[in-house]
């Protein structure tokens, strides 16, 4: 178990390095797609962290995989956003 | 519930990764294959969630699940921030 | 640079200018529209040694947005081309307006990066200017 909660704060560290690149991205090209894919990845890896602190096993509770969807939702409306934006 | 969440979140991380594979293809860009390949692993972990929790009787995949995703944004933090 | 031009002329930079030289030539040939040109010519205006100039055409060329001979050697702006011609025209004037501004966004890695990562999740491609 000690191994996994390693796993998770590597896995939460390396969701914010992501999320902190993807902010790099927006600010060089004022793209706000990339405001959601780093809006995205900061909330998986405060969730990660979450879990990881977490002693018992929260998988299946509706807080984790509901904040994980809202992650996933937002690389989705990131996505149709930037289709939907055309001249 | 869970299980269909999970299953959303594997769909939508195949299609980051096809949708970079594709650009990887157009453009032979390093930093659209490590994305692709980022999005693949984070389409792995997903679905080996939706697999533990259907198929299997006690979650055992836990640690095979998080390897996957460790990989994935390694190679993601690599490709976002090599030189081209 | 202002959002209205901004958007369009930006994401012209980063995805069909790699150089100065690059813009310069298109720019050149763009504004001077009614005639053709050679790497001699061009090297002339812009300053550059003929060897650039020479390859400068032939990327141009090969990119589609000079109209060349079959050894990408003797170009010109294809005039016909209307939404090309309108946005290089913004862009003319953009370089004119703001020269460290476009010059920054032509030498930013960062935004090249950013702008070949977002383009592969538009699911239509549209590298072509009209």
């Amino acid at each position: 178990m000690v191994s996994n909660a390693v796993l998770l704060g590597a896995i939460a560290m390396a969701s914010l390095v992501a999320a902190l690149l993807f902010l790099r991205f927006w600010r060089s090209s004022r793209d706000r797609f990339f405001l959601f894919l780093a809006a995205s990845f900061a909330i998986e890896g405060v969730n990660r962290a979450a879990f990881a602190l977490a002693h018992e096993r929260v998988e299946n509770e509706p807080v984790y995989y509901l904040v994980r969807l809202c992650a996933y939702a937002l690389i989705i409306v990131a996505i149709v956003d930037k289709n939907r934006a055309r001249r | 519930m869970a299980e269909i969440v999970y299953a959303l979140c594997a769909l939508t991380s195949l299609a980051c990764a096809v949708l970079l594979f594709r650009g990887y293809a157009r453009s032979r860009s390093g930093m659209l294959f490590w994305s692709a390949l980022c999005f693949a692993c984070l389409t792995i972990s997903n679905a080996l969630l939706v697999v533990d929790r259907l198929v299997l009787p006690e979650p055992v995949l836990n640690t095979w699940r998080l390897v996957p995703t460790l990989l994935g944004l390694a190679l993601l933090i690599y490709g976002l921030t090599q030189e081209e | 640079m202002d959002e209205a031009t901004g958007a369009e002329v930006r994401r012209f930079i980063l995805t069909s200018i790699p150089s100065v030289p690059h813009l310069e030539t298109l720019l050149l040939l763009w504004r001077e529209r009614n005639r053709e040109w050679d790497a001699a010519g061009v090297a002339q205006r812009i300053y550059v040694p003929e060897k650039t100039a020479a390859a400068v055409l032939a990327d141009l060329g090969a990119s589609g947005l000079l109209a060349c001979d079959d050894q990408l050697r003797r170009c010109r702006f294809d005039a016909t081309r209307e939404a090309l011609a309108a946005l290089v025209g913004r862009l003319d004037a953009e370089y004119a307006r703001d020269l460290v501004g476009v010059t920054r966004l032509i030498h930013s890695r960062s935004s090249r990066q950013a702008q070949a990562f977002a383009d592969a999740f538009k699911f239509r491609k549209d590298t072509d200017h009209g």
